[in-house]
């Protein structure tokens, strides 16, 4: 869950219609310790285009919070980090399920994972174990294979 | 293949105690040499350059920013071996004009030092083509190291491809027990300086005698782990140990890392008693955490029941 940061100069709330109600009490310690802020809740991906913009104009010492679905935060987290917030600025909370990219040990092909321990490689075809392995680079897990 | 038979150039990795724990192991390394040169140059290294070229992609990573330190390695390595060896190595240098010899492969290389274009390869991974060791390249910066390029041919288990660009923490998440351990060893790296160099040794069984065991192919070799028996047990186990160097770079604060990876057959590991009974203490107290990770635990007891019937023979 969120955690309020005390001594920033703004906050930026960034929310999809799932996301907002998590943003609420954030909002409210803002609003009584005199925090200024912005807050968007994003319908549509369509309506994520101006964010870049958004998100260049603000100044140092400006925080982040972004709340929805898996994908809704990670595509608004890579913009966010193209404009120059770095992992420090920023907290983020996925509502849903959390869908994870993991890389075949073998092939290096990419699959997409909800919440097994188990898959099958879709490029392959080897019986992976997802780790907690994480690579920033690939945003990915690493699938380990197993020998039966 | 790829085993030696000499048991006197052996690095035995353990030190005065019959018990075995990850730690920071290293100690000053004496001679300040990052590379070796054994009697299985040649194969090594031509298998070595087979991988390179038949899978760049899992034995060689670098990220741009790593160039200059990377013609710091090169330049590193290549004035040991000249040194060291001077016989199978010779460098000529004019300004920076370089001619880099080497007599064993009877080849010739000159390039302008610095200058990229003058050499085909990466100068990390030109200079790897040389030498038995791994190399891997970690970079300094906001308070971390970082692995930004390294050429990997040989690696216990792990993928340079997916570990590439990962700090220190980050590369060492998964091993067990390493929590407290990977802050005081990171602390330990980045305090290494230029000039004093450390060295330190990892080990680890293994079931086949494949220099190239690469996650990428885990699923070829690791059938051997379940194919350990009371009779084949001597032939087929190995001790791998990894001799790890450490070099703080002068101008770009980069750390080189070299391995280099020897393996021993069990048969001929236990010809020496002192290393037979010691190894035999320290794999009967091993904390099953460890071997599993090592990738130990399937067959530890044939091995254990092995060093015990060797040694009620003395």
């Amino acid at each position: 869950m969120f955690s309020y940061m005390e001594g920033k100069r703004k906050f930026l709330f960034c929310a999809d219609s799932e996301g907002v109600r998590y943003l609420h009490i954030l909002v409210r310690q803002a609003m009584d310790e005199n925090v200024p802020f912005d807050f968007h809740i994003l319908q549509e991906e369509r309506e994520e285009s101006f964010v870049n913009e958004w998100f260049s104009k603000q100044k140092m010492g400006t925080y982040l919070y972004i709340s929805g679905t898996s994908d809704f935060v990670k595509r608004i987290q890579v913009r966010a980090m193209n404009a120059g917030f770095s992992e420090h600025d920023m907290q983020t909370f996925i509502t849903g399920t959390i869908k994870k990219k993991l890389i075949c040990c073998t092939c290096h092909g990419e699959n997409e994972v909800l919440d097994s321990t188990h898959v099958v490689c879709v490029h392959c075809g080897q019986d992976l174990e997802v780790s907690d392995h994480y690579s920033r680079r690939l945003d990915a897990y690493l699938g380990y294979v197993t020998i039966k | 293949m790829n085993s030696t038979d000499n048991l006197l150039s052996f690095p035995y990795p353990f030190g005065d105690r019959d018990v075995y724990r990850y730690s920071n192991n290293a100690s000053p390394l004496d001679p300040p040499n990052p590379i070796e040169i054994t009697d299985q140059y040649i194969d090594e290294v031509t298998l070595k350059r087979k991988l390179l070229t038949n899978h760049p992609e899992r034995c060689y990573y670098s990220s741009p920013h790593t160039l200059d330190a990377q013609w710091e390695v090169l330049s590193l390595i290549v004035h040991h071996l000249v040194e060291s060896y001077p016989d199978k190595f010779e460098l000529i240098k004019q300004n920076d004009q370089w001619v880099f010899s080497n007599l064993l492969f009877g080849e010739k290389i000159t390039f302008t030092f610095g200058d990229h274009e003058t050499l085909e390869l990466d100068p990390l991974d030109f200079i790897g083509r040389h030498v038995q060791e791994d190399l891997i390249l970690m970079m300094q910066r906001d308070g971390d190291l970082f692995l930004d390029a390294g050429q990997l041919c040989f690696p216990a288990n792990w993928s340079l491809y997916f570990d590439a660009g990962m700090s220190f923490k980050e590369i060492h998440s998964p091993i067990p027990g390493f929590d407290s351990l990977d802050e005081r060893i990171r602390q330990f790296l980045m305090r290494i300086e230029a000039g004093k160099p450390w060295g330190r040794k990892n080990w680890s069984l293994m079931a086949g005698n494949k220099l190239d065991t690469s996650l990428e192919t885990f699923a070829e070799w690791g059938h051997a782990r379940k194919k350990v028996t009371k009779e084949n047990v001597g032939e087929l186990v190995h001790l791998r140990v990894e001799v790890q160097k450490l070099f703080r770079l002068p101008k770009s604060n980069g750390i080189l890392f070299t391995i280099h990876t020897h393996m021993l057959p069990l048969e001929k590991f236990i010809q020496n008693k002192p290393w037979l009974e010691q190894f035999s203490a320290i794999l009967h107290e091993l904390p099953e955490f460890i071997a599993d990770y090592k990738g130990i635990s399937l067959y530890r007891e044939v091995v254990l029941e092995y060093l015990e019937e060797e040694l009620k023979k003395r």
